[in-house]
């Protein structure tokens, strides 16, 4: 029964991805959309019998989109969970140390001033400028203590925001727009180039966690514990934040902040499969795919209209993570 | 020696006073002597207004009450003049030490003096009468007759384009960008002071401005809320909000007034539809189902123009069709799904947009359109208002690039440098004909 | 097999350690004496190089314990902290394999060796049957002989425990510290404990140091250091000690 409920939540974002290729607003029978999936799987060069338009629609939309949210939901929810761990805190998330603020901050400079950098470009180094700035600021005698860094993370996070404002102050309403519609994510521009420039890093990162997920059980023990243990804590932990934030820079600099998925997947796992960060990280990447994956269906399918799915990750995590929280009685974690 | 000078000084002395007594002795015969004026002619005016002051256009009712001082009846000619012009001019029985009271009625047209004569007597008023317009939230607003001080955050040039450039003491920050405002010969437009913009809008700078009115735009959320604020310390707020072509004549002829130059905005009107005409008529019998379908893409490839808004009425006007238009909004996202089924002919592209054809042509997605199959992805000039009279050019660009067959003898360049000179007197800023 | 010499510590400019030395050799339970505030935790902290000495060296096993590598020092050294409360439930088993950690690579998974491992540290402080259980909800006494299998768990020569039975009631008091004596015979360990009860560490201690204010004020076997006299300098209280069946047992003065 246990190891029912570990498969599948391990096989998750199978059933999702099949599903989320057939929904669209531009109609494909199911049938056909799985015919030109598979034929230029295996078939790439294959000339093809459907309308140009399908083929397009399946391999040049909806496929990158598909790939695009699975990747992000894995980033975040990865990092949320890593994080969470080595800050020993489950109200931690990946934009704990001031990611998100930067990267706004630094997509509001590139629409304010002309850059020969890429808002993406902007976001993800802001982001990453952040957490560096963070740590750099919780770092005492060498030593980096969590207390600090979640403080230096509200520090940063704080000065961002003010700068980001400073920003917005000198932008006209429609660079503004873009930037408000940038701040609550959203998948609608998924590309192959975005698939490709993210799947390394995120894969990576995802895999490299997996392998320290043990790690940071003990580290989440306590720095002196781990210490203790024969661990060298500060290298660690760096190696840690360096991962979570980078997997989760990259899908912020791509698509947004999109709020929630790395605090609620995280915790949603923890309280399916217990504590154990060796079943943790691995189930949060593949639970946090699948949920951002459905998300984003909802988000284009609701209306003619693209919803931010940003709203939507919010608008269904808060009351299912209220009904967990009741149901458990907040036990996953005290 | 010397006292035969102080004689002589004496002599001149009495010579002094004798001629002033002599003058008075005259003045009181003169007085004395002259006909006594006819009593029958006293009388006692008072005149008053109904109403402190008047909107154009607004019915005046001028009451004059007449009183005889005298004990016999008399016969009066009442005349009420509005500036130099007589307004009223009757005989009016007047009985005796009684008094007779003369309602007069006229239009309110402009500030002016009214002076009312009973016989020999009169008095005078002064008529206080202000504008009233309306704006695009249904206010009705007044505002001082002759406007001296105005700030404009909104369509500036029509402004100019109005002849009524003197009055401004403010523009929006985004003027100083304007390829307009900067290519006006005999105006400086970075010297002119600006408080900000509607949306962002520095109350403290506005006032230092001191200005009777306020043209701002009403998109902002905020805006109520600024108008309040401004009306409150007494500044008039009229508040612009653009949604259609319609709209733009509207807005023309809203400024006309406001500036009392209500002739030259017709005038600019007609220059607009001279255009506007030509490309009805050659559009206007195209059957709905042989329009191409076009779409125009504002700041993001996939944020196209819906039912609202001038660029909307723009592609029907230039015999296309919107696919788009059955979305409501002026601003709408969709999915680039929703755009290969509807699979638009033509793909207009917004001037300001940070994109451009090459964007669309070589993107992987958009390959399938018809649009991109054929080449027919454009993108306009940027800066150009969509907002302000040479909107019929961009209609003309439209229209030629939505079906170049209909309007191939069409220099939409020339059409342009013709309506820049008569609407702003300089040469179109913005090239047309690559 | 601990050696301590000349240990001086200060936070900021306030001396805390005065110059301390320690010698516990494999087998021997000693036990740090003394009132809040004399530098007993200083000193643990010290011996297991979580801080550094201001002068002075602390030697394991003849080497400097400041040269030896963290990973390699775990695998000499436990160290129990007080009983807490981590932020994760995670159960007893996944506590004590945690030990393993300096025997386990940074991308490996502890093996199944190192279960077996971690159940033998369980069961030889006799608490295998909560292997299963999640550790934030055992009592405080259990907590801390699960901490204490994890510090064997490590397979260490020395074991230091600060202030094992700090919030345990009089059973679990008992109970952790007779674990904590059998092992140093059985596991032939190296143990250092700070207490708080004079009572406690006369009961089993093999050697105690008394500590006051930083300094040593005596040490040696219990019955020798635990004295009336001592015990009124270090906490300025008068008490009788009475001997029953071979053991001291301090009784404070009330009068």
């Amino acid at each position: 029964m246990k190891k029912l409920k570990l498969l599948v939540l391990a096989v998750l974002p199978i059933p999702a991805f099949f599903f989320s290729l057939v929904i669209g607003q531009f109609d494909i029978p199911p049938l056909t959309v799985y015919e030109i999936f598979f034929t230029k799987l295996f078939n790439p060069l294959i000339s093809s019998p459907w309308p140009p338009a399908y083929e397009v629609v399946v391999w040049n939309i909806r496929l990158p989109r598909v790939l695009l949210a699975l990747l992000v939901g894995a980033s975040l929810s990865v990092s949320g969970t890593a994080l969470q761990g080595l800050f020993r805190n489950p109200l931690v998330s990946p934009y704990i140390l001031g990611l998100s603020w930067g990267a706004n901050f630094g997509v509001a400079l590139s629409l304010l001033i002309p850059l020969p950098f890429s808002p993406q470009f902007m976001a993800f180094s802001f982001g990453l400028l952040a957490v560096f700035l963070a740590y750099s600021i919780a770092k005492v005698r060498g030593e980096t203590p969590v207390i600090s860094l979640v403080l230096a993370g509200v520090i940063v996070s704080a000065f961002f925001t003010a700068l980001q404002y400073i920003a917005k102050f000198f932008l006209d309403p429609q660079a503004l727009q873009g930037l408000v519609y940038w701040m609550m994510g959203g998948f609608y521009l998924a590309h192959w180039d975005d698939v490709m420039v993210t799947c390394i890093p995120i894969i990576f990162s995802v895999v490299m966690l997996s392998l320290m997920s043990w790690r940071i059980n003990v580290l989440s023990m306590g720095d002196a514990e781990a210490k203790m243990m024969g661990l060298n804590t500060e290298l660690n932990k760096v190696v840690i934040i360096v991962l979570a934030t980078v997997m989760a820079a990259v899908a912020v600099s791509v698509v947004g902040t999109i709020g929630w998925v790395g605090l609620i997947i995280p915790h949603l796992v923890r309280m399916a499969v217990g504590p154990d960060h060796r079943k943790l990280i691995p189930l949060s990447a593949t639970v946090g795919a699948a949920f951002l994956l459905v998300a984003d269906d909802l988000a284009r399918s609701i209306t003619t209209y693209e919803l931010p799915v940003g709203i939507l990750t919010t608008l269904s995590g808060v009351p299912f993570f209220v009904y967990l929280l009741k149901k458990t009685k907040g036990r996953s974690w005290s | 020696m010397k006292r035969f000078k102080l004689q002589g000084k004496s002599s001149a002395a009495v010579a002094t006073v004798s001629l002033v007594v002599a003058v008075v002795v005259i003045a009181v015969a003169v007085y004395m002597l002259w006909p006594a004026k006819p009593a029958e002619c006293r009388f006692e005016l008072q005149a008053s207004l109904d109403k402190p002051y008047y909107r154009v256009g607004d019915e005046v009712s001028l009451s004059i009450v007449i009183r005889n001082l005298n004990d016999t009846a008399t016969t009066q000619t009442v005349e009420v003049k509005v500036d130099d012009e007589v307004v009223y001019s009757e005989d009016v029985e007047i009985p005796a030490s009684g008094s007779k009271t003369v309602a007069v009625g006229f239009k309110a047209e402009k500030p002016s003096t009214i002076t009312v004569t009973v016989g020999e007597d009169s008095t005078t008023l002064s008529l206080e009468v202000v504008r009233c317009v309306t704006d695009f939230w249904g206010r009705d607003i007044e505002i001082p007759y002759n406007v001296e001080r105005v700030v404009v955050l909104a369509e500036y040039e029509i402004v100019y384009a109005l002849g009524a450039w003197d009055k401004v003491v403010g523009v929006s920050k985004y003027a100083y960008t304007n390829p307009v405002m900067c290519a006006l010969k005999d105006i400086n437009i970075s010297e002119v002071p600006s408080p900000g913009s509607s949306w962002s809008l520095n109350v403290e700078e506005l006032l230092a401005l001191d200005p009777q009115v306020v043209l701002i735009y009403g998109f902002s959320g905020r805006t109520a809320e600024t108008v309040e604020q401004l009306e409150n310390l007494g500044i008039k707020c009229v508040v612009l909000e653009l949604n259609s072509l319609d709209d733009i004549y509207r807005l023309i002829r809203l400024y006309g007034q406001i500036f009392g130059k209500e002739d030259r905005a017709e005038e600019l009107i007609q220059i607009m539809n001279q255009t506007l005409d030509m490309i009805r008529e050659r559009t206007a019998n195209i059957p709905y189902d042989e329009r191409p379908k076009v779409i125009h893409t504002w700041s993001k490839k996939l944020k196209v123009t819906g039912n609202m808004g001038v660029i909307n009425d723009l592609i029907e006007l230039a015999g296309g069709v919107n696919p788009a238009s059955e979305l409501e909004g002026k601003y709408v996202t969709v999915s680039i799904e929703q755009i290969i089924e509807w699979d638009p002919d033509v793909i207009i592209i917004w001037g300001i947009a940070k994109y451009g054809v090459e964007d669309i042509m070589n993107d992987t997605q958009w390959q399938t359109i018809s649009a991109v199959v054929n080449g027919r992805v454009y993108k306009y000039p940027r800066g150009i208002c969509t907002w302000s009279p040479e909107v019929v050019v961009l209609a003309l660009k439209f229209a030629k690039w939505i079906h170049p067959e209909l309007f191939s003898d069409v220099n939409v360049q020339e059409v342009a440098d013709q309506l820049f000179m008569e609407v702003y007197g300089i040469p179109s800023p913005f090239e047309w004909e690559p | 097999m601990i050696v301590a010499r000349e240990v001086k510590f200060s936070y900021e400019k306030l001396l805390v350690l005065k110059g301390i030395d320690v010698d516990v050799v494999r087998g021997e339970v000693a036990t740090l004496l003394g009132p809040n505030g004399s530098g007993k935790t200083t000193l643990l902290m010290c011996l297991c190089a979580i801080l550094k000495p201001l002068t002075g060296c602390v030697y394991v096993n003849g080497r400097e314990i400041t040269k030896i590598k963290r990973g390699e020092l775990a695998k000499m050294l436990g160290h129990v902290p007080q009983g807490h409360r981590p932020p994760f439930p995670y159960t007893v088993i996944d506590v004590v394999v945690m030990g393993r950690a300096p025997y386990i690579g940074a991308f490996s998974m502890p093996s199944k060796r190192d279960f077996e491992i971690a159940e033998k540290a369980l069961e030889i402080v006799g608490i295998r049957h909560l292997k299963d259980r999640v550790y934030t909800q055992i009592s405080g006494g259990e907590m801390q002989l699960v901490l204490i299998a994890r510090a064997l768990a490590q397979q260490p020569q020395v074991l230091l425990l600060d202030e094992p039975t700090a919030h345990l009631d009089f059973k679990n008091k008992i109970l952790v510290l007779k674990v904590v004596k059998n092992l140093a015979k059985k596991e032939n360990l190296a143990v250092i404990m700070s207490l708080h009860d004079p009572n406690l560490a006369a009961m089993f201690s093999d050697k105690v140091y008394l500590i006051a204010d930083g300094v040593i004020v005596d040490r040696g076997e219990p019955s020798k250091v635990i004295t009336r006299e001592n015990l009124k300098r270090v906490y300025g209280i008068d008490v009788n000690v009475i001997e029953h069946e071979g053991t001291r047992f301090v009784v404070p003065v009330l009068e």
